[in-house]
Parts: structure tokens; C-alpha cells; sequence
């Protein structure tokens, strides 16, 4: 015999251990307790000691209960049941039971090898399982019952096999409820009801869409729902079970009635817990037997007082489901008795419910309006917000009634504006038809004093000041006001004032509004009134339309608001216009406007820049043309009729851009002017189908004839001619427009990211409108857009002049872990784009584009606090990153072999508002929370998202630029510099005192790309200025002071 | 099926788990954390059961001690209300009008308790005269194996 160690004391009983803990009396001294027994169970196992094993097992198992780990007991478990003793394999079997499952390494072998084999398991089973029902011991027959159970659910063969047994179940049925009394299985005097409810769920399954053996359960099943004593619970499972079969099975019609009446009666039942199965039971058969169910509806709605909630929400939906066009009026009564009296988190569904009801049987329209009016007023806040666009909708097609909707409305608002949902119906409807309740038209049911215009104003203006009105409630204020400013002239003057106001307002998009209506009134009065004209009447079937109609009237709205309020910067956005159409036509309206070199000037103005990124889809193109265009400086081609008699006129370069210059000189014959167009191409490569078009005021006839060529030969050794023939009939003063059509086209790799979305609005500056997409992503760049599969199989438009790949999953993406994937998601996402535009470039293009320029980032370089990096500095053997850096790099190097122009940019940080750290930290920093990062000492490398973009522009447009460039700003700062620098630029300056610590980025970003924002390296872009770039923004306080400024 | 049984104190203490399917610890605290806190919270006018996830739970309280089942949606609510009742009068025949003392130290009879009225999540045997013999048994066996060690240690002048 084998004598413990005595190194190692008693251990503790388990009874005592059991006290100990009980005894302590917070939660640490139970941790200590438990964490000093785990110790010692520890050290017992490691001697492998088997007197005390059995024992710290069951410790285990009581301490794993409490909460703690105990999983290393899993193998002491098996070894308990190795063990001789009959206590030791007791409690061991019990261990593996709960410390051991399916899930389990160990388990999963044998699971696994089970699972395959289970359906062949089953035939073997089928006949042993009919010999099993005859058996009498109820454990046998109830085992059997549930095993023929599951075979059912899993194969329709057993299904069918099992069919034949149903005489067998009934008879098992009819034995176990005629039987007399055995004390061993009865509860409460009622023959095992465990057995009793599995055989009645066999049935069930079985009897479902079978009318056989339906019919040969009828009679049982009458017999169970009769005879059953149903005042204990026992009795009432047994019940509920045979409601179930019963509706379940085609059963006879009789023996349905009976089971709805069964619930009827659970339903009055003082247990609770019978009312709500009753309720959910009934739910799930209302739509077999709706009137059996509508004879209980007095006693549904009953329910609807209970106490239990459970119990009020399935007697809430049980009250619509049976809620027809004859109790329609009843009923909704009914439901705002409900409403009024209902928890919170009852009412949204309640209302969406009663919409529905009331929709699909509301007598007359005048009472469904009505009802809803009531429900917003009972119900207002908690309403969903489609009910709103709804209700609208059901406004908008009953205008023989608008007046008096408006007229309810406003004295609905009158009262209260709190209901958010109820106030922005009403705010609709007045600015809709205001009119038509001042007018006195209407007949007042009351003694209300007639409503003037001053009043509808001022409710309206209150809607539109309360500080609670959500923003959307005051959106739609502010457009109510505006409709209002015609119906209204004598509050024109008013309204007008407040939209003045409401144009520093802080939210962006009352200030857009605001703005838009208030140029609307200056600039354009003359458009105002057919811009603010009546929606007219949505015809569609009112559920579907209503939905959306809302969003559709505002956006139509705003749309014409916004053509009209544009048409000042719409010279900005001409391109947007086809040529064809006349894009002068907007000079017959407003002054001519003198455009800035737009490239850099409108990004100075925020709010011209939302008018752009609003037009931009509608850009109408000839398919296989593009125009070359906003970005062209009005040319004053100024025909002074006083001057027609003097002599000539000197030449004018009218285009000199990317290396294309456009020269005119011009002759004069009586009212006739000549211009002869003279194209040459400065750049090192040929430019084709290059075609001229001109389009002028009506008053002028202009005549194009034919070009002497459409490709222009490179390095400015011949050029094309055209001859353009304008008459001035009228003479007067004019001005034109050129567009240039050009047909490279560009691919942007990932042009959906960040920087593709602005490298396309740039480019789109610069002239450059064929440009082809190739992204994953679904986000609209109003361009053309390939996948990466296209690319793979080479279906690529045939012109292309350079490729640009920004693809790139972000690194600095706090909501994703960095795990393996996500690392295998960064490689992929840059080596694997790399590769197919390499396999794309070398073997599947014919003429290969002029230039390849793919992203690589600074940290190919290795952070250093002393060292400066440029381009010819050594790298990309450090960490992840840098490795990453450099395969990214090398990836290309084919591209360049095949005799294509390489670039490659290493960008720093990327500083842009809408997007990349910029995003991330511009909230931070505006609520002056902000600060450096670790200490802040590191290098920070930069570089706007402008001059990212305008340096790939500058690489695609400059054959001499090639090879490794860093795209950082020559301005070189810490962290904290920008950190303060960036704070400081806001107005009013915020401060940058409160440092982010390391170890909190490492944790957010994981230890690679912690290395990204904790460390950095001192680039110099010496090759890059030294390409001639100029970068826009040169030093960080200027990129601030661009960055902050969001918006006001 | 009876997906998992939970018993626990109104101080929310764990006192008995028994799960039916795999679950992982995590996931098991979990359910266990968000059950006992929805099931304490209910008043006492409301029904035993509630919705949660995609099963039914079931639960009842007996004294200090919540009884507490999950099922799937195709059983019977009415009928695990049996089931827990069940299985108290089996304790409360075990042990002699039972106290969730009996419970905390004894919870290993609990379990055994489980294991002979329950299989896989499933009602294997619904004689109650038949689970309490083979407990029984199973403790008759325990203790003559006990009384075997004794007299050994007996005779070895230990005891």
C-alpha cells in the first residue's frame, strides 16, 4: 500500500471547504480561499496521489461551479474512472459530465466518429424501436417515444415507417388514461403526464399532413381534451399538448373548436403562467381558425390589462391579429385604451401595429387620418419615423381634405410642440397648405378664432427655436417657413430674416438650407415661387409610396433649391452641363462671373464645395468624350463692337495645361471673326483623338469646320489645326467657355479609399474625366468602376495613360484587431493588387500605359530620432511594416522592366478631414481633448491628402519624374508639434495637454502597427522637391489650419 | 430537449449547472449572468416563463432556490414546470424535506440525482420509486467500500 507524502498535509474535506468559503465574507477573501485550495489541489495532483484524488476532484467541481477555472482536472477525471473503487469512478464520472463536452478536444474525436455514423445507426434502430413501444415499463416507453421522436424529425423515412405505429401509440394513450391509480408515475392523481405529453407530441408529428392517421387520433385526442381534470398544472400541460396536435394535425373540424374553446377557458384561468401558453398558442392558430379564435376576442382583450408583461405583449399581438374590417372601430379603441395606459417599450410597436390596421381597414379616410392624428398625439415620441413619411403620403392624396388636416394639425401644434413626429407632420402640412387655412375658407366645427398668417409663422418659428425640437423636426420647419414665404407675402420679409439667421446656424444641414434659401431670396427671388410651388399629389399605392415619399419630396425640394441656389458656382461645375446644351445659358441670368483657378481656390469655400459634390452624378458625357473643363479660366475674348474697326487682335493662348497648349489667333472680316485654332502637345507622348468643340449664346452663330488631324504628335513637333468661324450679328459683348475632349483614361486602384475619393474630385479638376475605378468597394465615385476580377481577366478599357494603385486595406483601422487575418488581409490587399496589375501590364495590354505609380509608405525606413531618410536612404528590413514597405515595392518591379514609368510614393501620415488619423482625432481635438501620443517626441511625417493627390497628378502629367519619391511634407515636426499645432488651429484654440500612452495605442492597434503612430522617422522628400513639386501645403500650421476647419 | 438546468440562489449564486449541449465556459457564464439577473428582476406576478434567445426558459422558485430550464421551442412549458417539480419532490425524498443547504453540500448527490431523472435532455425515467433505488444503490455500494478501507486501515493500526 502506497502511503500519501507526508510533505503534503491532509488536505481539507470537501464539507469544510464548502464552510470556509461560505464563510468568507467578500469576494476577495473567497478568491484567496479558493486560489490557495487550487494551489494545494495542484500540487496533490502533480505527486499523483491517488488517496486524496477523488476528493480534490469533487473540490474541483464545487470551485468550478463558483466560477473559477478548473479544467485541469479534466484528465485527474479520467484517471478517477480508471480507478477501482466504485466513489472514485462516481465522481469521476460525474467530473468528465461537467468538466468535458462535445466541444472538447478529447471529446471530439469520439463525437465526431459517432456523428458519421448515425444515419446508418438509424435503420438498425427501426425495427428494434417497434419491439420497445410493447414494453410496459414507462422509462422504456418514454425513452422509445423520444428516440422515435428525433428519428422523425431527421428523416421523412423513419416518418413514414413510424406511420404504421400510430395504433400502437393510441392504444399506449388509452391504457395510460383509463388505467387506474399507480402512485409510482401519477402526479396529482393524473397517469403519467411525462408520458402522457410525449406520446401526444408523437402524434403531432406523425399526424401533420396526414389524413389517416389523423383520422385513427381523433378519437383519442377527443378523449384527452375531454376527460383531462384541468384544475391542477399537470392537467393543463397535458392540454396544451393536445391543442397543439389537434390544430396541428388535419383533424376533424369539431374536435378544433374544441381546442380553441380549451384555451378560451386557460385564458380566464388564474395561473399566469396558463394564460400566457394559452395566448401563444392561440397566436400561433389565429391564422387556422380565425372566428374560433375572434369568439375569445372580449377576453384577449382583457388581457391586455394583465399584470405580466409577457402576458400583455402576446395579448397585444393577438389583439391586431384579429382586428378585421368589422371590429376595426371597436378595436382601435380598444388599442388607445391600451396605449394610453401601456410601458414605454410597448408603445412603438403598438403604434406601428395600429398604423397597419387602421390602414388596411379605416372605413373612410377622413376617420384614418383622424386615428393617426390620435395616435401621434397619445403615442408622439415613441412612434417609428417611417409613420411620419406615411402619414404624409396619406396627406398628400386626400386633397379634399388638406384643409382640414392642416387646420387639425395646427391646433394640435398649437397646443404642444413635444411630439416630435406628431410636430413634423404638422410642420409639413403648413408649409404644404398654410394657405388654405388663412384663406377663411374653411368652416370652422368650433369657435376658434379664424387663424391668420402671422400665427402659422410664429408656430412654425417656435418649432423651429425650441432647443428640444430634434434636428430632423426642424428641418423640417425651416422648409415649412420657406414654402410658407410665398403662400404668406405678408411674412415674407420675416422669414427671411429668420433664414438669415439660421445661416451661422451650427448644425450643417440647417445651415445649408439656410444659405440656400437665403440666396434664394437675394439672388433669385424671380425662381423663388416656382421652387417653393406645391408637392404635387403622390398617386401610388399609398403603403409603398408613403414610405419613401417623404424623402422624395425633400430631396425634389431640395434639389431645385439647390440648382438655382448653385447657379452661381454652377460656372464651378459647367463641366457638368454637355457641351451641346449650351453651358452659356446660365450668363443670360447673372452677371459673368470671373472664376478663380479653381484648383486651388474652392477649397477655400467650404460651401461651394458642397454644391459640387451635389451635382457631380448629374455629369452627362458623351460616352466616349470627356470634357476637359472647369478647370479653364474664363477667356475674355473680348469683341468690343467699338472695337470691330480696329485692327487686329493680338494671339492668345487660350489652354496651356498638362503639357497641351491651345493657341489662338484671330482674323476679322466685317461682323465675322476667324479664329484659327492651333493645338500642340508638349508632353513626350502622342495625344489622341483630341477634338475641339465650342458652344456660344443663341445671339452668335459659330461655325466649326473640320480639324486638320486628332492626334497630336508629341514634343511639340507638329500641331492641329481648326478653323473657327463666329459671327456677332448683334454685336454684343461675349464670353466663352472652351472644353477640351480628351480620351486617356486613368485607373485607380482602390479608388473608393480615402485618398482615391479625393484623388478623383482632383483630377476631375485638373481635367482628367476618364477615369476608371477598380475597387471592392460599392461607394458611388461617379465614375466607371471594375473589380479586381476585370483586372485579372484583362477587361480594362483599351487607352490607358497611367495606373494608379491606392489599393490598400487601412492599417490604422482601430475597430479591427490586428490578428493573422487581418495581416494576411493588409499583404493581400497590396502585394495581391500589385501582382494582377503587373500580370495586367505586361501580358494582357497591347499599349502599355505610360505610367505606373504605386503607394508605399515611410515606414519602409527604420525610426530613428537622429538619422534623416530620403529616398536613396537604405530600409525595408525591420519590422512587419517595413517589410511589408518593401515587398509592396518590389512587387512593381516588373512593371517597370516591361518599359512602363514607375513611381513610387512612400506617403507619411496621410492628414485629410474625411478620412485616415485626421478623422479619428478631429472630435478629440475639437472638444480639446486631444493630445500627442506616447511622448511625443517622435518624428511625425506627413503630408496632406492635397498634395498626395496633386503630386500623383504631377508624376502622371511629368515624364521626368520616376522612381522612389517621399510623399511627405518638407515641414518635419514631433508629434507633438502637430499635436499642438493641430489644437491650436481651431477657433478658439484648443489645448493639446492630455498625452495618449503608449501602451493604450498598443493595446488599441497591436504591437506592429503601434510602431505607426509611437515611433517615427525623419523623411526628407529631397527627390521630390527636387521633381520641381510644389507642395500646397508646406508646413503643418498651414494643413491645420485647413484640416480644422471642418465646417463653420 | 432540455437545453441546460440552472439552480441558483435569490442572492444569484450558482448552486447546480448541468448543461445538455456544448457550450464554451465563456458562453456558459455567460447565459448563466444574463438569466440569473433577468430572472431575479421579474416580479412575482409574472409568468414562469420568457423568451429568450431562440428557447423558452422555464423557471420556478422553491424557498431561497430558483429552478431555472431552458427548452426549445417545441416543448412543453407547462410540462417542465412538472419537470422541476419532479425533481424536488426526488431531492426532497433523498434527502428528507430538503434546504438549499442540502444542496450547496451535497451538491454532488444533486448531480447524481440529475443523471438518473434526466439523459442527454431528456425525461428518462418518470418513476420516482425507480431513480431513488438506483441512487441509492449506487450509495449503498459507496458505503460498503467505505467500511472496506476502514477495516483495513484497521487492521493496519491506523485507524
Amino acid at each position: 500500500m502506497k502511503f500519501p507524502d507526508l510533505s503534503i498535509s491532509n488536505p481539507l474535506r470537501l464539507r469544510e471547504l464548502i464552510r470556509l468559503i461560505r464563510s468568507a465574507k467578500t469576494a476577495a477573501e473567497e478568491r484567496v480561499i479558493v486560489s490557495k485550495e487550487l494551489a494545494h489541489i495542484r500540487d496533490s495532483f502533480r505527486v499523483e496521489d491517488n488517496t486524496w484524488r477523488c476528493r480534490n476532484v469533487a473540490k474541483l467541481l464545487y470551485i468550478q461551479m463558483l466560477g473559477y477555472d478548473a479544467h485541469y482536472g479534466r484528465l485527474e477525471c479520467i484517471r478517477l474512472i480508471a480507478s477501482q473503487r466504485f466513489t472514485d469512478k462516481r465522481i469521476g464520472y460525474l467530473g468528465v459530465m461537467l468538466l468535458l463536452d462535445e466541444k472538447q478536444d478529447i471529446h471530439v474525436l469520439i463525437t465526431n466518429s459517432l456523428k458519421i455514423k448515425v444515419p446508418e445507426l438509424m435503420d438498425i434502430f427501426l425495427p428494434s424501436v417497434r419491439g420497445l413501444i410493447t414494453e410496459k415499463n414507462h422509462g422504456i416507453l418514454l425513452t422509445a417515444t423520444a428516440l422515435i421522436t428525433e428519428m422523425c424529425y431527421k428523416s421523412t423515412e423513419a416518418l413514414q415507417h413510424f406511420r404504421k405505429l400510430v395504433p400502437n401509440l393510441v392504444r399506449i394513450l388509452k391504457t395510460l388514461i383509463l388505467s387506474g391509480y399507480s402512485p409510482e408515475h401519477d402526479v396529482s392523481g393524473i397517469s403519467d403526464p411525462f408520458l402522457q405529453v410525449r406520446l401526444l407530441r408523437l402524434m403531432r408529428i406523425i399526424g401533420k399532413n396526414d389524413t389517416e392517421a389523423s383520422d385513427t387520433m381523433n378519437d383519442i385526442l377527443a378523449q384527452v381534451a375531454t376527460n383531462t381534470e384541468n384544475s391542477k398544472n399537470v392537467g393543463n400541460a397535458i392540454l396544451y399538448e393536445a391543442v397543439l396536435t389537434i390544430m396541428d394535425i388535419k383533424s376533424e373540424s369539431g374536435l378544433r373548436v374544441l381546442a380553441v374553446n380549451i384555451l378560451g377557458r386557460f385564458l380566464i384561468n388564474n395561473d399566469k403562467n396558463i394564460r400566457y401558453v394559452a395566448l401563444n398558442t392561440l397566436l400561433r392558430v389565429v391564422h387556422v381558425d380565425n372566428n374560433a379564435v375572434q369568439r375569445h376576442r372580449s377576453t384577449i382583450v382583457e388581457c391586455l390589462k394583465d399584470a405580466d408583461v409577457s402576458i400583455k405583449r402576446r395579448a397585444m399581438e393577438l389583439c391586431f391579429a384579429l382586428i378585421n374590417a368589422n371590429n376595426i372601430r371597436t378595436m382601435t379603441n380598444e388599442m388607445f385604451t391600451f396605449l394610453s395606459i401601456c410601458e414605454l417599450d410597448f408603445k412603438a410597436d403598438c403604434t406601428s401595429n395600429m398604423f397597419l390596421a387602421i390602414e388596411r381597414f379605416a372605413p373612410s379616410k377622413r376617420w384614418h387620418v383622424d386615428q393617426i392624428m390620435k395616435i401621434l398625439t397619445t403615442a408622439g415620441n415613441s412612434v417609428r419615423d417611417d409613420i411620419v413619411s406615411s402619414l404624409i403620403g396619406i396627406i398628400s392624396c386626400a386633397p379634399d381634405l388638406h384643409g382640414y388636416i392642416t387646420q387639425q394639425l395646427y391646433k394640435l401644434i398649437n397646443d404642444s410642440i413635444t411630439q416630435q413626429p406628431l410636430v413634423q407632420v404638422a410642420s409639413w402640412s403648413l408649409g404644404e397648405y398654410g394657405d388654405v387655412i388663412t384663406s377663411g375658407q374653411l368652416e370652422t366645427d368650433d369657435d376658434s378664432a379664424h387663424i391668420n398668417e402671422a400665427d402659422v409663422v410664429n408656430v412654425l418659428e417656435k418649432v423651429l427655436n425650441w432647443t428640444l425640437s430634434t434636428i430632423v423636426t426642424r428641418e423640417y420647419a425651416i422648409n415649412a417657413l420657406m414654402k410658407l414665404s410665398t403662400r404668406f407675402p405678408s411674412c415674407s420679409d420675416r422669414i427671411q430674416t429668420v433664414m438669415t439667421i439660421y445661416t451661422c446656424n451650427m448644425n450643417l444641414e440647417l445651415q445649408t438650407r439656410a444659405v440656400e434659401y437665403t440666396s434664394l431670396f437675394t439672388k433669385h427671388n424671380s425662381l423663388r415661387s416656382s421652387i417653393v410651388e406645391r408637392m404635387p399629389v403622390v398617386v401610388n399605392n399609398q403603403m409603398q409610396s408613403s414610405v419613401n415619399e417623404q424623402q422624395q419630396q425633400q430631396q425634389s425640394t431640395d434639389d431645385n433649391v439647390q440648382t438655382a441656389a448653385s447657379s452661381e458656382s454652377s460656372t464651378l461645375n459647367s463641366n457638368s452641363k454637355p457641351a451641346e446644351e449650351n453651358p452659356l445659358h446660365i450668363l443670360d441670368e447673372i452677371q459673368p462671373v470671373v472664376i478663380n483657378d479653381i484648383a486651388n481656390g474652392n477649397m477655400n469655400n467650404n460651401i461651394l464645395d458642397l454644391f459640387g459634390s451635389i451635382s457631380t452624378p448629374v455629369a452627362i458625357t458623351p460616352p466616349d468624350e470627356f470634357l476637359f473643363g472647369s478647370a479653364l479660366s474664363t477667356t475674355n475674348v473680348t469683341n468690343n463692337p467699338t472695337n470691330l474697326k480696329s485692327s487686329t487682335i493680338p494671339n492668345m493662348n487660350a489652354i496651356d495645361k498638362n503639357g497641351l497648349r491651345v493657341v489662338f489667333s484671330f482674323e476679322r472680316h466685317a461682323i465675322n471673326l476667324i479664329i484659327n485654332l492651333e493645338a500642340s502637345n508638349l508632353t513626350s507622348s502622342i495625344m489622341k483623338n483630341f477634338v475641339f468643340k465650342a458652344a456660344v449664346l443663341k445671339t452668335f452663330n459659330l461655325e466649326l469646320l473640320s480639324p486638320s488631324g486628332t492626334d497630336i504628335p508629341p514634343n511639340n513637333s507638329d500641331s492641329i489645326r481648326q478653323i473657327i468661324r463666329l459671327s456677332n450679328p448683334n454685336k454684343v459683348i461675349f464670353y466663352s467657355y472652351y472644353y477640351l475632349v480628351y480620351l486617356m483614361s486613368i485607373i485607380i486602384g482602390g479608388g473608393t479609399g480615402f485618398v482615391g475619393r479625393r484623388l478623383i474630385t482632383l483630377l476631375r479638376e485638373k481635367g482628367f474625366n476618364n477615369i476608371t475605378v477598380v475597387s471592392r468597394g460599392t461607394v458611388n465615385t461617379g465614375t466607371e468602376k471594375l473589380t479586381w476580377d476585370d483586372v485579372k481577366l484583362g477587361k480594362v478599357p483599351s487607352d490607358i495613360r497611367a495606373i494608379v494603385n491606392l489599393a490598400g486595406a487601412p492599417l490604422l483601422n482601430f475597430r479591427r484587431r490586428w490578428t493573422e487575418e487581418y495581416k494576411n488581409e493588409v499583404i493581400e490587399s497590396r502585394l495581391g493588387t500589385t501582382k494582377k496589375f503587373a500580370d495586367l501590364i505586361i501580358n494582357k495590354l497591347d499599349k502599355k500605359p505610360d505610367v505606373y505609380i504605386s503607394m508605399s509608405g515611410v515606414s519602409f525606413y527604420k525610426p530613428d530620432s537622429v538619422k534623416e531618410y530620403t529616398e536613396t536612404s537604405s530600409g525595408g528590413d525591420y519590422d512587419f511594416l517595413s517589410h511589408l514597405a518593401n515587398d509592396w515595392e518590389n512587387a512593381s518591379e516588373q512593371i517597370e522592366k516591361a518599359g512602363v514609368r514607375r513611381i513610387i510614393l512612400r506617403a507619411g501620415v496621410v492628414l485629410g478631414s474625411s478620412g485616415g488619423m485626421i478623422a479619428s482625432l478631429y472630435w478629440p481635438f475639437f472638444f480639446g481633448f486631444g493630445g500627442p501620443i506616447s511622448t511625443g517626441q517622435q518624428y511625425f511625417p506627413w503630408i496632406h491628402i492635397d498634395d498626395l493627390c496633386y503630386l500623383i497628378i504631377y508624376a502622371i502629367e511629368n515624364s521626368n519624374v520616376r522612381g522612389i519619391l517621399n510623399a511627405v511634407a518638407p515641414d518635419i515636426v514631433t508629434n507633438k508639434q502637430f499635436s499642438q499645432t493641430f489644437a491650436s488651429s481651431f477657433y478658439p484654440p484648443r489645448p493639446a495637454l492630455l498625452p495618449m500612452p503608449g501602451i493604450v495605442m498598443r493595446f488599441l492597434l497591436g504591437e506592429d502597427r503601434a510602431v505607426m503612430a509611437l515611433e517615427g522617422q525623419k523623411v526628407i522628400p529631397q527627390r521630390t522637391l527636387e521633381s520641381g513639386f510644389k507642395f500646397k501645403y508646406q508646413t503643418i500650421k498651414e494643413a491645420s489650419q485647413h484640416l480644422s476647419r471642418l465646417f463653420i | 430537449m432540455i437545453q441546460f438546468i440552472l439552480l441558483f440562489s435569490r442572492q444569484g449564486k450558482l448552486r447546480l449547472q448541468k448543461w445538455y449541449t456544448a457550450q464554451t465556459d465563456k458562453s456558459k457564464k455567460k447565459i448563466t449572468r444574463e438569466l440569473v439577473a433577468t430572472i431575479l428582476a421579474r416580479k412575482p406576478k409574472m409568468s414562469s416563463f420568457l423568451e429568450w434567445k431562440e428557447l423558452k426558459v422555464v423557471y420556478k422558485r422553491y424557498a431561497s432556490l430558483y429552478f431555472c430550464c431552458g427548452i426549445e421551442q417545441e416543448d412543453n412549458e407547462l410540462l417542465t414546470l412538472e419537470t422541476i417539480h419532479r425533481y424536488v419532490e426526488l431531492l426532497d425524498k433523498y434527502f428528507g424535506s430538503v434546504c438549499e443547504l442540502d444542496i450547496i453540500f451535497n451538491f454532488e448527490k444533486a448531480y447524481f440525482m440529475f443523471d438518473e431523472f434526466i439523459l442527454g435532455g431528456e425525461i428518462q425515467e418518470t418513476s420516482k420509486k425507480a431513480v431513488l433505488k438506483a441512487i441509492n444503490d449506487q450509495d449503498v455500494i459507496q458505503e460498503e467500500e467505505l467500511e472496506e478501507k476502514r477495516s483495513v486501515l484497521e487492521d493496519l493500526g491506523l485507524a
